[in-house]
């Protein structure tokens, strides 16, 4: 194999011999130095890349060697046993080993010989500058007329049919009707109790207690006595009908949308009566099992966004119904009473109503009423 | 005969400028008895005594700092900078005091002085030992930033650059420290520092570099004019602060396609100067949008992979192309 | 480098291990070296008292210039007028003084007018800009950063043979900067004519002195540089006098720089920003007040009659009338040209500066 001078290291190109340690005909085992050569920096020792016998040496001590160059051939294939010779002893201590702290690499192979480029002898084509201007043409290739391609494309959808439903009702409502919503906090502190005391009992009995049967209740009670907020109102024929029966509404928020199931004869059941059928028609709300029957006749709507977070809102009133209560999340309120400081539960109440039929007062009334209700329920 | 290498012209410049001025002090890491690890100041300190050529402790923010109390009192520093990696301990004294001495004091106090910086990658060496961040030097108000390509530029810039009574970061671009040699005049010469060097000039394309790249350009063009003979204008850019844009304007403005090839990071890189400058300049005669050839954003790799970092001749060629037939 | 027994005793004697700072007066102001006292005559104590007071009550004054936003923030020199006299009383007019932030009674004594340095923490370039005998380098804000400055001034110095030292002066929170290490280790190294005064008044900023450093004295920091150093009550001007007379003859006539640790009080705020009482306690304020270094001299001229009420008020009322002037002269100065940012940034200018001047100069007269 040809021994070809290596890459020194730093940059270096071209190196003088100054001193072979083997003879032609030697052996020589891989790393072990053949000759030593002398660069801009240093004295270096050329190991052998390979075990073999030294067939060729191609320079002699004094002359420059370059890199790429081929310093000695190597027999590979022979057997050294019995060839081996005395080395020749170093003549001198190495010198300063390069020892530098960086580890170089060449040039490529027309510029070891060190020359710089020169374009003096260069003839170009003639050329004349065309008369173009990148901001006129069409130089600059436009990216393509897509917009940005970062953001994710927008998807049209049609509304289903749930979707569409609820839109007009929620248009016709606000059109066909005043609508108006006062908003209050109600102390519920007795309520509350009565629930933690209760729950576990109700529990038992496969009830699932939440404020709502009491809020029901107590509307029922509320409602009893001012009947038009239990009433049917035809704004097209400008016609109000009481209810002597109490047939209420609950929003329930599905995973198909917003469903209105009704509790018929709501002021038949008791607090756990009216819990299980609470469970029962939201259960078939979720389960998009209510007949018609059973989403319509309503004498009064309530709206419960408490669960959800919400402390208030503007109900949209369930026509034909005169009243949506909306519920929003139950709260802790401070009182100053007698130099000490109680804190309540309190539920935010928001009452949409048609102010077709009811006045602010009679709105105004209708809850203190209901606040009263409520402290009385239990 | 005077045909020196890059490394060879830099330490005639040194020598002559020493011999000239006996108010230069070189001083640095291994500069004195060994004459530095690129053997730029091989000869100096034994010609010139250990008064005159310090090896100084292992300290960047020493040797400059104290290099800013030497000029302050009389003398000429000429600091080197053992590798680009390691200017930035000495960074801090660079940009909070040599560049504002002047200003500071309203010219009361300067500090003029010259600091070496072996520059950019390709010798296939260490970590930090590769860096090409002249833009961070250029972006600095305050101080000259000088970049020769070959033995005739090295020599004639360097000499010009110890007259100015302003602080010069000469970046030296050791690629080509050993790879070429050129035959030079033997007595001392100048080059004007702040000027770009057109070194042919042509009607088609302008092609701009400097450093190492230059002669990378160089060799790529060569191949490419085999085939395609075009015109081209080639400027060495030499002065990186200040930047020669009357001699580029007017070029590009000539042409109307401008090349930009150097190895830096390309994110607010000088060719990203260049660029901005010419489009907002001379974009009513440009052709085509600049061109630029650099590296990546990233840290330059060791040497297994340093080859596809640096822009190549396949690089080059490309965008040399891409703009002919724009 | 040989330290003589006489001409450096104080350095010679010093041993970081062993040995208490190095005073000349008690805290009271009491003698405790007789022989060393003995060689200060009147004159200059006088002298040197008018200059604390100068000190004191000028920075009073810069205090409430800013106060009353006639100037910018300012870094307050109380409690620190004896390190300020005595590591420049004796030292030459023309020899390199390299200021931190905290030497403007330093400066004035090497020749900087009061009027100037009021101007530069007004704000004003031109208060850097002092005259050309006068080798006071600007305001180094990077702490530490200019210690290596000094270095090189001394080791250049020393090469031409001259006989100016540089004198740089810096905090106890410098010594943790590189810049330190690495001035120090120069200007041991290359034999630098010049002398380290490191004015400890126990804060950086916030930081106290027992956090910033473990080493028991700052002054032992110089052994690593085999730099003779010693540490001296910063609060005793005599002491810093006598200290610094040794160290002035050290790096003029034997080319051996030195270390001076003087351990003083910052009874201001770190600046006109600072609130120390967010770190430090009344208490220990009211301590340091019983160490006022006026206080204390005066204790001591007063024993040897050279000071009364009379000459005290003759010479505050001189040195305030002469700060006075000085304010005034300072207010009538002009702020600098708008366009000067372009004319001292080089010697020589450039086509790209020209027109971004050109720039400016038209957005002005619009």
């Amino acid at each position: 194999m040809k021994f070809i001078f290596p890459d020194v290291g730093e940059g270096i190109h071209e190196a003088k011999i100054v001193n072979i340690l083997k003879k032609v005909g030697s052996s020589i085992n891989k790393d072990e130095t053949l000759c030593e050569v002398e660069t801009d920096k240093s004295i270096v020792e050329i190991p052998s890349p390979e075990t073999g016998v030294i067939s060729e040496i191609d320079f002699k001590v004094g002359d420059t060697i370059h890199v790429g160059d081929t310093l000695a051939v190597i027999d590979l294939g022979s057997d050294t046993s019995g060839d081996t010779e005395e080395p020749t002893p170093v003549e001198q201590e190495i010198a300063t080993k390069d020892t530098g702290n960086v580890v170089g690499s060449l040039e490529d192979a027309d510029t070891s010989k060190c020359s710089d480029l020169d374009f003096s002898n260069y003839q170009s084509d003639s050329y004349t500058k065309p008369e173009v201007n990148i901001l006129k043409s069409n130089t600059i290739k436009q990216e393509s007329k897509t917009e940005t391609t970062v953001a994710s494309e927008n998807k049209t959808e049609k509304l289903s049919n749930t979707r569409k439903t609820i839109s007009s009702r929620m248009r016709d409502s606000l059109q066909f009707t005043a609508q108006v919503t006062h908003m209050e906090d109600i102390i519920i502190e007795n309520i509350y109790q009565h629930r933690q005391e209760t729950k576990a009992e109700a529990a038992k009995e496969g009830v699932k207690l939440t404020y709502l049967p009491y809020f029901i209740m107590a509307l029922i009670k509320t409602c009893k006595k001012f009947p038009e907020f239990n009433a049917i109102y035809n704004s097209q024929k400008q016609e109000l009908t009481k209810s002597n029966e109490f047939h209420v509404a609950i929003a329930v928020d599905t995973p198909y949308g917003l469903m209105v199931p009704v509790i018929k004869n709501a002021e038949n059941y008791n607090l756990f009566g009216m819990a299980k059928e609470i469970t029962r028609v939201a259960k078939k709300a979720n389960d998009r099992n209510l007949n018609v029957e059973e989403q319509n006749g309503s004498t009064f709507t309530i709206t419960n966004f408490g669960s959800l977070g919400t402390k208030y809102a503007t109900p949209i009133l369930n026509t034909p119904n005169t009243i949506n209560v909306g519920i929003g999340t139950l709260d802790q309120k401070l009182v100053i009473e007698d130099d000490h400081i109680n804190s309540f539960t309190i539920a935010p109440i928001s009452l949409t109503y048609a102010h077709d039929v009811i006045d602010g007062g009679q709105a105004a009334r209708f809850l203190q009423s209901l606040k009263q209700e409520l402290l009385n329920l239990i | 005969m005077n045909e020196l290498k890059v490394i060879e012209a830099i330490n005639q410049a040194l020598d002559q400028a020493m011999e000239a001025n006996d108010n230069i002090i070189v001083l640095g890491e291994d500069v004195g008895k060994q004459g530095g690890v690129f053997r730029a100041t091989v000869g100096l300190q034994e010609k010139y005594g250990e008064e005159r050529v310090y090896d100084t402790p292992i300290s960047e923010m020493g040797i400059i700092g104290s290099a800013i109390g030497l000029s302050l009192n009389g003398f000429l520093p000429v600091c080197e900078i053992q590798f680009d990696g390691f200017i930035w301990t000495g960074f801090d004294q660079i940009i909070n005091h040599v560049t504002r001495m002047r200003s500071r004091s309203r010219g009361r106090f300067k500090c003029p002085m010259l600091i070496r910086v072996p520059f950019g990658g390709g010798i296939h060496a260490l970590e930090h030992h590769s860096e090409s961040m002249e833009a961070v030097f250029s972006h600095i108000p305050g101080i000259n930033v000088v970049i020769p390509s070959d033995p005739y530029t090295a020599k004639g810039l360097l000499l010009d650059a110890l007259e100015s009574n302003d602080p010069t970061i000469f970046l030296e671009p050791k690629k080509v420290y050993r790879a070429i040699k050129k035959e030079i005049p033997k007595e001392p010469y100048k080059l004007d520092s702040k000027k770009a060097i057109i070194e042919r000039e042509g009607n088609q394309i302008t092609i701009i570099s400097y450093g190492a790249m230059y002669y990378e350009t160089k060799k790529a063009l060569v191949e490419y004019i085999q085939t395609n003979k075009i015109d081209f204008e080639l400027i060495n850019l030499v002065s990186l602060s200040p930047i020669d844009y009357d001699t580029i304007f007017a070029s590009a403005r000539k042409t109307g396609k401008v090349l930009i090839v150097n190895e830096e990071n390309p994110t607010c890189g000088l060719s990203a100067e260049l660029s901005a400058m010419i489009h907002e300049n001379c974009i009513g005669d440009l052709i085509a949008p600049v061109k630029r050839v650099t590296g990546f954003d990233v840290i330059i790799p060791l040497l297994t992979n340093e080859d596809n970092y640096l822009p190549s001749k396949t690089r080059i060629l490309n965008a040399l192309d891409n703009l002919i037939k724009a | 480098m040989q330290l003589d027994g006489n001409k450096h005793s104080i350095f010679k004697n010093y041993d970081h291990q062993s040995s208490e700072m190095f005073s000349v007066l008690d805290f009271q102001g009491n003698i405790l070296h007789r022989d060393f006292v003995n060689e200060f005559k009147e004159k200059d104590l006088l002298k040197i008292y008018k200059w604390m007071q100068k000190i004191r009550i000028a920075d009073k004054k810069c205090i409430n210039m800013q106060r009353t936003g006639q100037m910018g923030t300012y870094l307050s020199v109380r409690g620190q007028e004896a390190c300020q006299v005595g590591a420049t009383y004796l030292l030459n007019k023309d020899d390199w003084l390299l200021p931190a932030f905290r030497e403007t009674g330093m400066m004035q004594i090497m020749g900087v007018e009061l009027s100037k340095i009021i101007l530069y923490w007004m704000g004003n370039e031109k208060g850097s800009q002092v005259p050309d005998n006068v080798n006071v380098l600007p305001i180094s804000i990077c702490v530490g950063s200019h210690i290596p400055h000094a270095a090189g001034i001394g080791w250049g110095e020393r090469l031409k043979k001259g006989r100016r030292i540089a004198l740089a002066s810096f905090g106890d929170g410098a010594t943790s900067e590189g810049d330190f290490h690495a001035g120090l280790n120069f200007a041991s190294m290359y034999n630098a004519k010049t002398i380290f005064f490191c004015q400890n008044n126990q804060y950086a900023i916030s930081t106290s002195r027992k956090i910033q450093t473990k080493s028991k004295t700052i002054a032992q920091k110089a052994i690593a540089y085999d730099m003779p150093h010693v540490q001296v009550d910063g609060n005793d001007v005599l002491a810093i006098l006598k200290t610094m007379q040794q160290a002035i003859d050290l790096a003029r006539e034997h080319n051996t720089p030195t270390f001076i640790e003087a351990v003083t009080y910052r009874l201001e705020d770190h600046s006109t920003s600072d609130n120390s009482s967010l770190y430090r306690s009344q208490e220990e304020e009211q301590q340091a007040e019983t160490r006022d270094p006026i206080k204390r001299i005066e204790v001591f001229m007063r024993a040897q009659k050279i000071l009364n009420d009379t000459n005290k008020q003759e010479i505050i009322d001189k040195v305030t009338k002469e700060i006075d002037e000085q304010i005034e002269k300072a207010k009538r100065e002009s702020v600098p040209a708008a366009d000067s940012m372009f004319t001292y940034l080089l010697s020589e200018t450039y086509p790209e500066l020209e027109r971004q001047r050109d720039l400016l100069l038209n957005e002005i007269n619009q």
